[in-house]
């Protein structure tokens, strides 16, 4: 492979890292996104003027796009990719949906339930799946833990399915309908793989 | 079990289905042919009663005499208490067999609708949370992964277990009706008004249901050290990604292929070992194409037999693959298939006999596929 690797905190290889928004003061990954791939011209995919509007779905597809440079251009790696999102969320009333919204044109639009808040990952990780065309082991996850949660996984899969593991990590800040104004969104992507792993093209086993 | 994996089997399990709490009533529901599919005052979309599969009026009376009313506790404390009292364990029993691990899905918490309206506090991954903290788990998650959700927590907790991060996992998940789930589905147009009719020519969408379903999985070894009943085994799992689209999937089956090819294959079995599948099988085409085509693709002519419940239940979304995993073992437990769908081509019919392997489908909108072999204990 030609995508270098510096060596992740769990042992695993990071391939590319990549931030939309910014992070959570406190975060403990300031090191890790300091690493992260500056924006590039036309940033990402196209998205659906539907997507467009999911501001959730928007951060985490730029975050993506930002840690996959590596392997973009690598169709074989990107269908071994595996990917975990890990969702957080703190519960603060402000993430509250606006209860005023009618028929379903945006996620955003729907009415304030949990079914409308777990959907909206969901959907993101569906997003990220289609768009770049990972066919490994996918897994949405709500963790308090985010990355941290999302990394614990990709080390119990990399002993079934040696392979790159797109993590990402995000939260459920949601368009308020209380009036303390759009919380902001943020998502922070890492590709990791075990560093004695190659990524050749033409490996096609998956999990 | 293939390689240097260790064993799983299930000890426990707890469900909340439309024929009420437990597995007994459930089994009883299922070979009675009993359909819980009805229209319900309790809900409604554009102010006419809904079609779905809900808990029976008893229950629901039940639910508000000794829970004020909150479903989705009462369900957990009823599913927690069954899994356990299977596996002849309580809960401080099962923190003194080794590390745990916890799994579980829920998109819509009904209990917490009318906080999350006034604006009080409320956590995703909620119910996951509430199974970490009583059971001494810290590891884990809260799967969304739509209709595969619990299928895949399911999954998770086999393969924590069987590569030795934990010795125990409880896993599954839960999604009750709800007015605001009916109408967030009929907003997305995936329901139908009329049934759930799987693979057949007129089918035109999934009817939802109430449903939860939690598993006790231990290793084999631990398990048979304290004498339990081991209920099956969990012997193989394979998830993957169709890309075909937002929305859409393969109509060839090709993700739900790979996913059945990694189940059978990751328990180093063929095909023809396995014996019947409980399909994903939601009503709606896009589902039940790509499923067909798949199960026609994976086991040929004559393949295994094929059934769903959720003509009988309704899909309960992150509670489907749980609920349905129960399903699968107990018809491994009583050598009964009990449902036959009508509309696929080359399935053998449902009956009675020796069945020792099944596969239990999920499939989600979202690409997300996930398939899970389970193994019958022999006596």
């Amino acid at each position: 492979m030609s995508a270098g690797t510096s060596r992740g905190a769990r042992g695993l290889g990071v391939l590319g890292v990549g931030l939309a928004g910014a992070l959570p003061a406190g975060s403990s990954y300031a090191g890790l996104a300091a690493q992260a791939a500056p924006a590039e011209e036309g940033d990402g995919p196209t998205l659906s003027p539907m997507l467009r509007r999911e501001r959730k779905v928007r951060v985490i597809v730029e975050a993506t796009h930002r840690a996959l440079r590596a392997v973009r251009d690598r169709p074989g790696a990107l269908r071994r990719c595996g990917f975990v999102l890990a969702t957080r969320y703190d519960g603060r009333p402000a993430n509250l949906l606006d209860p005023g919204g009618g028929g379903v044109v945006s996620f955003g639009d729907l009415s304030p339930s949990t079914v409308a808040l777990s959907l909206v990952p969901h959907v993101a990780a569906s997003c990220v799946l289609s768009l770049y065309r990972l066919q490994g082991p996918a897994l949405s996850l709500a963790s308090r833990d985010g990355l941290a949660a999302a990394w614990r996984i990709a080390e119990r899969w990399m002993v079934r399915a040696p392979g790159p593991i797109l993590l990402v990590e995000s939260d459920l800040a949601m368009p308020s309908a209380t009036g303390k104004g759009p919380a902001e969104d943020y998502a922070l992507a890492v590709l990791v793989a075990r560093p004695e792993d190659p990524l050749n093209d033409d490996h096609g086993g998956s999990k | 079990m293939a390689g240097d994996k260790r064993s799983v089997v299930v000890t426990g399990m707890g469900v909340v289905t439309p024929y009420g709490a437990g597995v007994d009533r459930f089994w009883s529901g299922l070979t009675g042919d009993q359909c819980a599919i009805r229209r319900s005052p309790r809900f409604s979309l554009a102010g006419e009663p809904a079609l779905g599969a809900p808990m029976p009026g008893a229950v629901v009376d039940e639910i508000k005499t000794r829970a004020g009313g909150r479903s989705c506790e009462w369900a957990m404390e009823r599913m927690l208490a069954e899994a356990l009292s299977g596996a002849g364990l309580d809960e401080a029993d099962l923190r003194s067999i080794g590390r745990g691990a916890v799994f579980f899905s829920n998109h819509f918490d009904g209990d917490a609708h009318e906080d999350m309206t006034a604006g009080r506090e409320w956590r995703v991954d909620r119910w996951c949370a509430w199974l970490q903290d009583r059971l001494g788990a810290p590891e884990g998650g809260c799967v969304l992964t739509g209709c595969t959700a619990s299928n895949m927590a399911i999954g998770l907790g086999f393969e924590w277990i069987a590569d030795g991060f934990s010795d125990w996992a409880v896993v599954g998940g839960m999604d009750l009706l709800h007015d605001e789930l009916l109408v967030e589905f009929e907003s997305l147009r995936m329901l139908s008004q009329t049934g759930c009719r799987p693979f057949a020519a007129d089918h035109d969408g999934t009817i939802l249901g109430d449903g939860a379903g939690l598993l006790l999985l231990e290793s084999a070894e631990r398990a048979e050290a304290r004498r339990a009943r081991a209920l099956a085994y969990v012997v193989g799992h394979g998830v993957a990604s169709d890309v075909t689209g937002m929305g859409k999937l393969d109509p060839e089956g090709s993700a739900v292929r790979g996913a059945m090819e990694r189940a059978i294959a990751s328990a180093g079995l063929r095909p023809s070992d396995v014996d019947f599948v409980n399909a994903g099988a939601t009503g709606s085409a896009a589902v039940d194409d790509s499923e067909g085509r798949a199960l026609a693709s994976v086991f040929g002519q004559p393949g295994p037999a094929v059934y769903s419940v959720k003509p009988l239940i309704g899909h309960s979304i992150g509670g489907a693959g749980a609920v349905e995993a129960i399903a699968t073992i107990l018809s491994l437990r009583h050598g009964v298939v009990p449902i036959a769908l009508a509309g696929l081509q080359g399935a053998r019919p449902a009956g009675r006999g020796r069945l020792d392997t099944a596969l239990n489908n999920t499939i989600a909108m979202s690409g997300h596929v996930c398939s899970t072999l389970f193994k019958r204990v022999s006596s």
